[in-house]
């Protein structure tokens, strides 16, 4: 049963591939780029002057033929890497991008070793989990849940 | 009225200092007397820090002028309620809120406790007195809302207490008015609200410091400073959404939250705070995680100082930020002094802080509230790190950069996912172990519901990954919680032979935590959904129409048919009539706004934007009006639909709901009147 699901769920995530957002690479590039003057405000929204210019820009640029990824060059270029919205991949600023994935790896990590160390721990001091047991008498060791156990024994002690 | 007030700030500083050190010296050698003056010194600097704030809430409504802060906030023409409001429209007023409300809280907190805590409650209110004292002398010394206006000899004017030399009283006829952006319903509330969340959590700092102090480490405070917890966290949970609503019915642009500083210096100690209410679960139930409870504590306060430094000082330019320097210096100097204070603190008692018990298995409850307590440490510190990234960027390499919200969504959105992931999970798990066959049978529903939820959507809606990942793990949960009442009131149901719906209401009034916590989930179910959907199918349009002239988006019609003007009390508004047609349905004509403020700090700020707004549980349409032309014939408006907005909103009720419910003293007598029914019950 479980294999049957599984397959399903595989097979369902390799027929869903990443749909294209937009058709018209116009709508798509405002969505890609941001206001340099404003905070978290995307072009295609933005009232600015500036963004106004940078639409019509975009516009005669796109239509001149040249490609989104020429224009987003561009556009770095002439306003700076602000209208990215995001620090560029590269030099100093690629720290932006690994020092997140670090602490996530190292939160990770760290769990994992905390709760290994603990369990084996455990396993040495006490095989027979009796202490803890007296001090969480309450807990059940058992498979059955616990949870449901002390509904039932809630309920019998009225 | 301003002496009254400025007097009584004196006062309430003299008073915290006096039980601060009375309160010290009275834990340490167990004298009850000065312990108890100690208490009743921050029950009189309480009714100070009162009388103060109700002076300068006096001196905002009889329109004082002369008064700095009066006459920088306010006008004649502003209506009562933001006159009443005006008290945290500017800084002065926002710090003696911060202390009042410190005050409030602490003389509630400290009369519930003092009886049971005799060896902690002398060291919580000098902790609470400390902290209130800070704030007394930021009002008094570098940011005092009870200045006078003056006019020096040069002409010139500024604000004192005290006459500057050869300078005259002066009191303008009228105040410069308050800042348009916050004359909104919602922005009254948000503020409160929020600063509610930020100053309760000196609480539960209080409680860890005042153990790490006393020593007594055991269990007992994990128990006693949840409630004093959660509440700050419902209140910080409510500002939060409030600014969110706020910004998406003000600043029109579509979106409810853009990464902001100070949206970030909101949303990280709530974090925390988050993670603190987990973690305090695992060490009553099994004494573990002391140091990290201890600390969390500490880190959700020390994270609302900083987060309100580097807001508030200027050092990160933001649309909130008025740079003020003179409170700086002192707020970093705070920052610095608590954190190494708190640190000295855990080395000394460090010893102390060993776990009762170890952790039986990597597949149990414990371990699941482990990894999802690191997962909102990290996404705590990874906001705090892409906040503060654009200066350390600029200092080394010299350019601009921005770190806006495709890197946050990029970054906290997995992080996100994964916390929503081990919310489905880890209720299915048994404290201390639980076998895989358990565990499986656990499973299968909620695995099958979001199974059978993504397939769906898969089908009818969307191929895009981003939003369907989100929505099968949010199923996943949604699925999780289902089973989880289900079998509450099953089993329950097994043993009494109740109605399915007595079982349900009985078990969970008898484990209201346990209930109350799914149902805060299953509200931020509401919001993650809520918040993919609309930032993935939000479509937008911006148009200019002339009159009778007509633009489409999403299935539906926009039809400009003219302009109004609408006098305001402080206030010109040009409204803008739009008709919306859904195919040949009319759904409404909406009226979105530019209101035009005739005060000074109006003026200096241009017009603000209300939208227009029809709102269902599928979808809102959202109208911004941008400008006019030719005597309004042509208007410039940007149009919105916003798939499942309303959502969000929804989300935070229940989410309100669920967390009073999980606090609301329910009388154990009530969840026990279990055998009669039974009885009634003729056995057959």
């Amino acid at each position: 049963m479980q294999r049957i699901l599984f397959a399903v769920l595989i097979s369902l995530l390799l027929i869903a591939p990443v749909a294209a957002q937009s058709d018209d690479p116009y709508e798509q590039l405002l969505k890609e780029l941001w206001c340099p003057l404003c905070n978290g405000i995307r072009l295609d929204v933005c009232e600015q002057q500036v963004c106004e210019q940078m639409r019509d820009l975009i516009r005669q640029e796109l239509d001149a033929g040249k490609t989104p990824e020429e224009i987003k060059a561009e556009f770095v270029d002439l306003y700076g890497p602000v209208v990215l919205g995001e620090p560029p991949r590269e030099g100093f600023n690629l720290l932006a991008w690994v020092i997140p994935v670090i602490l996530v790896v190292a939160g990770l990590a760290a769990a994992v070793v905390l709760t290994r160390r603990w369990s084996a721990q455990t396993a040495e001091d006490e095989p027979m989990a009796g202490a803890v047991a007296a001090r969480a008498p309450d807990i059940e060791i058992d498979e059955e849940d616990e949870y449901l156990a002390r509904v039932e024994r809630e309920v019998n002690e009225l | 009225m301003a002496d009254l007030g400025y007097i009584a700030l004196l006062l309430a500083m003299v008073a915290s200092a006096y039980g601060v050190v009375t309160s010290l010296i009275g834990g340490i050698r167990r004298d009850e007397l000065l312990a108890l003056s100690g208490r009743n010194a921050l029950y009189a600097a309480a009714g100070l820090v009162t009388i103060a704030t109700v002076a300068l809430w006096y001196l905002l409504i009889a329109n004082d002028f002369s008064i700095d802060y009066v006459a920088s906030h306010s006008e004649r023409a502003l209506p009562l309620f933001y006159r009443f409001s005006a008290l945290w429209g500017g800084q002065a007023g926002s710090l003696l809120l911060w202390g009042f409300m410190l005050a409030i809280y602490g003389a509630v907190m400290v009369s519930f406790i003092w009886r049971k805590e005799p060896r902690r409650g002398p060291y919580i209110v000098a902790i609470l007195l400390a902290v209130q004292f800070f704030f007394l002398a930021l009002n008094v010394f570098a940011a005092n809302p009870f200045d006078r206006l003056w006019v020096l000899p040069d002409g010139s004017t500024t604000g004192a207490m005290f006459r500057p030399e050869g300078a005259a009283l002066f009191v303008p006829a009228d105040g410069s008015g308050l800042n348009p952006l916050l004359q909104n319903y919602w922005m009254v509330g948000h503020p409160v609200f929020l600063l509610l969340g930020y100053v309760g959590l000196t609480l539960p700092m209080a409680w860890a410091v005042a153990s790490l102090i006393s020593g007594q480490l055991d269990d007992g405070w994990a128990k006693s400073v949840r409630v004093w917890v959660m509440v700050p966290w419902i209140f910080l949970s409510i500002g939060i959404l409030m600014g969110s609503q706020w910004a998406y019915m003000e600043l029109g642009w579509g979106g409810f939250w853009a990464w902001d500083p100070v949206e970030n210096a909101s949303f990280i100690p709530w974090l925390t705070a988050t993670a603190l209410i987990h973690s305090i679960i695992i060490q009553q139930q099994r004494g573990m995680l002391k140091v990290w409870n201890v600390v969390l504590a500490f880190l959700s306060f020390w994270l609302v100082i900083i987060g309100t430094f580097i807001t508030r000082s200027g050092i990160i330019d933001s649309v909130h930020a008025f740079a003020l320097s003179e409170v700086g210096p002192l707020f970093l100097g705070f920052i610095i002094f608590t954190f190494f204070g708190f640190l000295a603190l855990v080395w000394w008692r460090l010893p102390d802080l060993e776990s009762d018990t170890e952790l039986d298995s990597m597949l149990s409850r414990e371990s699941a509230f482990l990894f999802v307590n690191v997962l909102f440490i990290v996404a705590a510190f990874v906001t705090l790190f892409g906040t503060i990234f654009p200066i350390i960027s600029e200092a080394v390499t010299g350019d601009k950069i921005a770190v806006g919200p495709p890197w946050f969504n990029k970054v906290d959105g997995p992080i996100f996912l994964a916390i929503l992931f081990l919310m489905a999970v880890g209720p299915l798990l048994g404290w201390r172990r639980t076998s895989p066959e358990m565990l499986k049978r656990n499973l299968a529903f909620p695995v099958a519901f979001a199974i059978a939820i993504f397939t769906l959507l898969l089908m009818m809606v969307t191929r895009r990954w981003v939003p369907l990942v989100s929505w099968a793990v949010s199923a996943l949960v949604v699925g999780a919680i289902i089973w989880e009442f289900y079998r509450g009131a099953r089993s329950r149901r097994k043993a009494t032979g109740e109605s399915w719906l007595t079982a349900l209401a009985r078990v969970m009034a008898r484990n209201q935590r346990r209930y109350g916590g799914y149902i805060v989930h299953l509200g931020i179910v509401f919001i993650a959904v809520a918040a993919t959907t609309t930032t993935s199918f939000q479509h937008n349009l911006k148009a200019s129409l002339q009159i009778d002239e007509s633009a489409s988006l999403a299935g539906y019609t926009f039809t400009f048919i003219g302009l109004d003007q609408e006098p305001g009390p402080n206030h010109t508004s040009m409204v803008a009539n739009v008709l919306v047609t859904k195919g040949n349905e009319t759904v409404g004509v909406l009226r979105p706004r530019m209101n035009f403020y005739s005060a000074i700090s109006g003026r200096d700020q241009g017009p603000t934007t209300e939208v227009g707004l029809h709102t269902n549980l599928r979808e809102d349409v959202y109208i911004v009006f941008n400008g006019w032309e030719s005597n309004g014939q042509l208007g410039a408006f940007e149009f919105f639909v916003n798939p499942m907005m309303l959502w969000m909103w929804l989300g935070g009720i229940v989410l309100v709901i669920g967390a009073t419910f999980a606090l609301w003293p329910i009388p154990k007598s009530a969840a026990r009147r279990v055998r009669a029914p039974v009885v009634a019950q003729p056995a057959s």
